[in-house]
């Protein structure tokens, strides 16, 4: 009964409930909509500024990061180092090669960085950094043969797939280490920047031209758990060689590992901005519905109803209009999202975004995460303050309600 | 209800005392009454003879300074105020004078309501409210809103409302006021032949001397004291 009643007393004021729906409506959009966006700003930040060559911890030698060439090496066949990649924390992990070298052309050359990976080990190239256009990436996988470099590079160079190119780098011995080798791929970034300074082939074809055996500069590696990121590293740290150094993505990166955590925030400082200007709506909404219901309020506490009878009805008729609003809320930012597709062509600021990291391409991405905390906030707190002006009305007294009029 | 002629309700020296803008107004100056069951009762007395503190007191919605009220056993100073809204909802019923009824509900849920609230089983509400509202003459009308009703037909959805859950009192504050005469005497036939029927116990409060002759007591307050209490 005490349902039924709330139901329709939400439609005694057809046109302030369907208002009020709209405003919660399209706030829930906006925030969805805004909260999709700033994730999906911030994963293409980390896209490519990580996942160019991702890890959620990378190992090195100490000296690496600051100058990164063929000296600053470590074997990972060490034997403690190989039980501490074991551990059942870390999912999956890959060596990489990864020194300054020169490319050559018949007509030109370039400073390039030189990265030897291991193909099949390496998770699968993220959605804007890197895009295959012509030809395959099988000279990336073991005892493959062949480089692959991006097409603005291969431009620069007037170079083509099929063509050979010349690498030169400094040797483990402190020579020159030079060959000759075909380019058997060519890839596409959003990044004009890696397109033409990221340089791929094979880690064993990386290691006979500096004349390793088994020494890498890098290991990356992915944690099951990225929240428990911290204690990973710590356990690694505690057992690490002294020459070894294991840092997290956002040590290695500390510029967007501070932007990433300040969005972080951000986002739900969108979410309660819009959240406020809300809830000013909702329970103005609700002070004038219980202003004018006065009479009948006192009637039924006369007639003998509990003041949280009464509480119950009013709450339960601003859950509807809330469910209904986030109802309509959430189709209109699904809507959205989904005719966005992949993403708003900002080709326009594109240089901008370069420059902080980002590709040209704003996709949105929604997560469940960020969904379920924005819906549940707003049903929660939506509720809670609708109770504040619900309350007063039990506190009516019920002769002077009811002669209210 | 309570068998004829039970003690229905006693009031033991009520006494109440408004203050408004530094002067003090008896609204009940050493009332005493006792009300049997199947009394009807028309209270009546000239505005501000304190008829509606008197209902207002024994309904359990006003307490007083001094004195008792008794509902069958129960001792009204006695009790919390959940406990007097349970009072209400079981043991009286109310029919006031203009704003009797819930907009949104239709005549037919407006008399199941309090029963609702009782917690009585779905078939028996049904059946009951409908009965009570054909009593009323309002058999057809069961899908109405009060909007869609006249006053004299509100009135009686509100007298079918406070009489179907068979309370031990029925308090009735002007409930002609706003009626025109004729409908106002027909609304108290009502009255008579329900007390006449179920044996309901009524109090009505009116300044309409008229109503004095569909009742079978007569009681009359001035300046917050009774006057008169007379039985045909
Ligand atoms: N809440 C109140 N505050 C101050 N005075 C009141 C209040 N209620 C009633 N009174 C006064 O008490 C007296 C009796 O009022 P009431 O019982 O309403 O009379 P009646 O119903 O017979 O017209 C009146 O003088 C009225 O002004
Ligand atoms: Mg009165």
């Amino acid at each position: 009964m005490i349902i039924q009643l709330a139901w329709r007393n939400l439609w005694r004021n057809k046109e302030r409930s369907a208002l009020m729906i709209s405003a919660i409506g399209i706030a829930v959009c906006a925030m969805l909509f805004l909260v999709a966006m700033t994730r999906g700003f911030m994963l293409s930040l980390y896209d490519s500024g990580i996942e160019a060559l991702p890890g959620h911890i990378q190992i090195h030698h100490p000296s690496y990061l600051d100058d990164p060439v063929v000296d600053h090496r470590f074997d990972p066949n060490d034997h403690t180092l190989t039980k501490l990649l074991e551990a059942p924390e870390i999912e999956r992990w890959s060596a990489r090669i990864k020194v300054p070298a020169v490319i050559s052309s018949e007509y030109e050359s370039r400073g390039i960085t030189l990265l030897g990976i291991e193909a099949d080990k390496e998770p699968q190239h993220p959605r804007h950094g890197y895009t295959l256009i012509e030809g395959d990436d099988a000279a990336l996988h073991s005892n493959g043969d062949g480089i692959v470099l991006g097409q603005a590079l291969a431009d620069k160079l007037e170079t083509r797939l099929g063509k050979r190119v010349v690498l030169m780098t400094q040797s483990a011995a402190g020579g020159l280490a030079e060959r000759g080798i075909r380019v058997t791929g060519i890839y596409h970034s959003a990044l004009t920047a890696r397109e033409e300074t990221e340089v791929y082939i094979s880690l064993q074809t990386a290691q006979k031209l500096l004349g390793l055996t088994s020494e890498v500069s890098e290991i990356a590696l992915f944690v099951n758990n990225t929240s428990m990121l911290e204690a990973t590293q710590a356990n690694l740290t505690a057992d690490l060689a002294p020459s070894l150094e294991a840092l997290r993505w956002d040590e290695i990166n500390e510029y967007l590992g501070a932007t990433m955590k300040t969005m972080d925030q951000f986002i739900y400082i969108i979410v309660g901005v819009v959240f406020l200007t809300l809830s000013f709506a909702l329970v103005n909404t609700l002070v004038m519905a219980i202003y004018e219901r006065t009479p009948e309020i006192g009637l039924l506490l006369a007639l003998g109803l509990k003041p949280r009878s009464i509480l119950a009805c009013l709450s339960i008729e601003s859950m509807w209009l809330i469910t209904l609003g986030m109802l309509m809320g959430n189709a209109l930012a699904l809507a959205n999202l989904y005719l966005m597709g992949d993403g708003i062509d900002l080709s326009g600021v594109a240089e901008g975004l370069a420059m902080m990291g980002a590709s040209p391409y704003l996709s949105a991405d929604l997560s469940f995460h960020d969904w379920a905390i924005t819906n549940a906030l707003v049903f929660f707190l939506g509720l809670t303050t609708s109770v504040l002006p619900a309350r007063k009305a039990t506190q009516l007294d019920p002769i002077k309600a009811l002669h209210a009029s | 209800m309570n068998k004829p002629n039970e003690l229905a309700v006693c009031c033991r020296d009520l006494n109440l005392t408004f203050y408004q803008g530094g002067a003090a107004i008896k609204g009940l100056d050493h009332v005493s009454l006792e009300i049997h069951s199947g009394d009807s009762i028309c209270l009546s007395g000239p505005p501000g003879s304190g008829k509606t503190t008197l209902l207002n007191v024994m309904g359990g919605l006003l307490s007083p300074d001094s004195g008792q009220v008794l509902i069958g056993e129960q001792n009204l100073s006695d009790m919390k105020a959940s406990e007097l809204a349970n009072l209400r909802l079981r043991d009286i019923g109310f029919v006031f004078q203009s704003y009797n009824l819930v907009p949104v509900l239709s005549a037919l849920e407006n008399v199941g309501f309090i029963m609702e609230m009782q917690g009585r089983p779905k078939p028996e509400i049904e059946s009951k409210a409908k009965a009570m509202l054909d009593r009323v003459g309002l058999s057809g009308l069961y899908d109405r809103r009060p909007a869609q009703l006249s006053g004299g037909q509100q009135q009686r959805v509100a007298v079918a409302r406070a009489i179907v859950s068979e309370p031990t009192l029925v308090l009735a504050d002007e409930p002609t006021a706003n009626l025109d005469s004729q409908t106002a005497l027909q609304l108290m036939e009502l009255f008579q032949s329900l007390n006449k029927d179920f044996g309901t116990t009524f109090v009505i409060a009116t300044h309409d001397t008229r109503i004095e002759a569909y009742t079978n007591r007569h009681i009359r307050m001035q300046d917050g004291r009774i006057e008169s209490d007379r039985r045909d």
